[in-house]
């Protein structure tokens, strides 16, 4: 996980002040890049990075647990950036469907981020969890509010978009669909 | 295994090259000391009283019958308005919602679209949708489908969002109504919320919104304003539909 925080700061933070301004600080680009990552669009991704960053300052004195901090926070950011996408019309605009979020040329990236963009925002959420936060099925779907059998199956089909996105840049075979294994 | 370190590595180095803008400690530190939006439900249930158009979704697809037969009769009760049936799969199959570019609007609308000017500084997106309406003839008791309205809708930077409709200009039909109601109760639980309603006229273009949670009455009138709308007087009498038909938006 990239969101390191010293639980000093954490704690710190708690009682408002300029701690709790550092500590948002240091959220804010994290909270940013995963919203982004999910919605594919930097107004919404602000929207979202902003809801969750509001969200986690103002559930801080109820974290009684400093060490849980980075998994709590990657769950506030991925369930705003879902709620968002939720508020946002059905169709998106041209200038969203032309930006892929990234900002080198790297061809593999580049095949990832057009297989992510290609993915539902569910299984985005999934994705991000999973391969980016480190987070298990059961841990994912608490986060997104489903359960751990849909969230395995969401894994499944991002899981096999994505090899096969990065296979064909590979010109190898086509991967084999196998089981979900995110237990 | 290979596959999937190497698909946390690529998403690792996309997500890190993504540009960060600077944090916006202020804004943050407002909503932190609001209490958190309540999701607009954006389901108006009726339009009281002498509603040329009722700006109606009167369908209650997640409900059991039993409920919606309740939640009718409670309706009936408060606003003297008896809600029509759900359309026929026939009507709303066709109430497709498109989204369109202000050219596409202007020439599919059937009438002289106007855009809204004047809007709330905060306004962040936008996008303009076009759905066929369901016209429910109160006489006839039957669903058609109805000409297109156009919506504008509207994101502010805190995340709410509004709609402007704008429909072809009727005539011949009568004064709407002065308030709508927007149900902001849960699943088989009527709780209405009276909000005023804003008409005006542009051309053959009237446009309307409702005064709520996401924009105030005072940003419509600059709205109205800034258009040279010219307003359409409302009427407030809580009595039944004097019009002949209802119609029903799927916008957005």
């Amino acid at each position: 996980m990239a969101l390191a925080l010293d639980s000093q700061l954490i704690d710190d933070a708690r009682c408002g002040g300029a701690a709790l301004d550092r500590l948002i600080e240091t959220v804010w680009p994290e909270a940013f890049r995963i919203a982004k990552t999910i919605l594919r669009d930097r107004a919404l991704a602000e929207d979202a990075a902003q809801e969750a960053c509001a969200a986690i300052a103002r559930g801080l004195p109820e974290l009684r647990d400093s060490a849980r901090f980075c998994s709590w926070s990657y769950k506030a950011i991925v369930r705003h950036a879902i709620a968002v996408s939720r508020r946002r019309s059905p169709m998106q605009s041209l200038e969203t469907l032309d930006e892929r979020g990234i900002a080198h040329d790297a061809t593999d990236a580049l095949d990832l981020a057009a297989a992510l963009a290609a993915l539902p925002v569910s299984q985005r959420a999934v994705v991000v969890l999973h391969y980016y936060a480190g987070f298990k099925s059961r841990e994912i779907a608490a986060a997104t509010g489903t359960s751990a059998v849909t969230v395995r199956f969401h894994l499944m089909l991002a899981r096999r978009a994505l090899r096969a996105a990065l296979t064909s840049n590979d010109a190898a075979p086509a991967p084999r669909p196998e089981a979900a294994d995110a237990r | 295994m290979l596959a999937d370190a190497r698909i946390s590595t690529l998403l690792r180095t996309t997500i890190a090259a993504i540009d960060v803008p600077p944090a916006p400690v202020q804004e943050i530190r407002a909503k932190m000391r609001r209490e958190p939006l309540r999701p607009a439900r954006g389901r108006y249930v009726a339009v009281a009283a002498a509603a040329a158009v009722a700006l109606a979704i009167v369908a209650f697809p997640r409900e059991s019958f039993g409920v919606v037969e309740s939640m009718e009769a409670k309706i009936a009760q408060i606003l003297h308005w008896v809600p029509p049936p759900p359309p026929p799969k026939s009507v709303t199959d066709k109430m497709v919602t498109r989204e369109v570019s202000l050219s596409e609007a202007q020439a599919r609308a059937g009438f002289t679209v106007v855009s809204p000017a004047g809007l709330p500084p905060d306004v962040v997106r936008q996008t303009i949708s076009m759905a066929p309406t369901g016209v429910y003839d109160t006489q006839a008791r039957a669903w058609r489908s109805g000409p297109p309205a156009v919506g504008f809708q509207y994101w502010r930077r805190d995340g709410r969002s509004f709609v402007l409709l704008a429909h072809r200009a009727d005539p011949h039909e009568p004064a709407p109504s002065k308030f709508v109601y927007e149900d902001m109760g849960g699943p088989g639980k009527l709780v209405l919320i009276k909000r005023e309603l804003f008409v005006w006229r542009n051309g053959n273009q009237t446009m309307q919104i409702a005064a709520g949670d996401a924009i105030s009455a005072r940003e419509i009138v600059a709205i109205r304003t800034a258009m040279h709308g010219t307003a359409v007087a409302t009427v407030d009498t809580p009595r039944a539909s004097r019009s002949k038909t209802d119609v029903m938006y799927k916008i957005p």
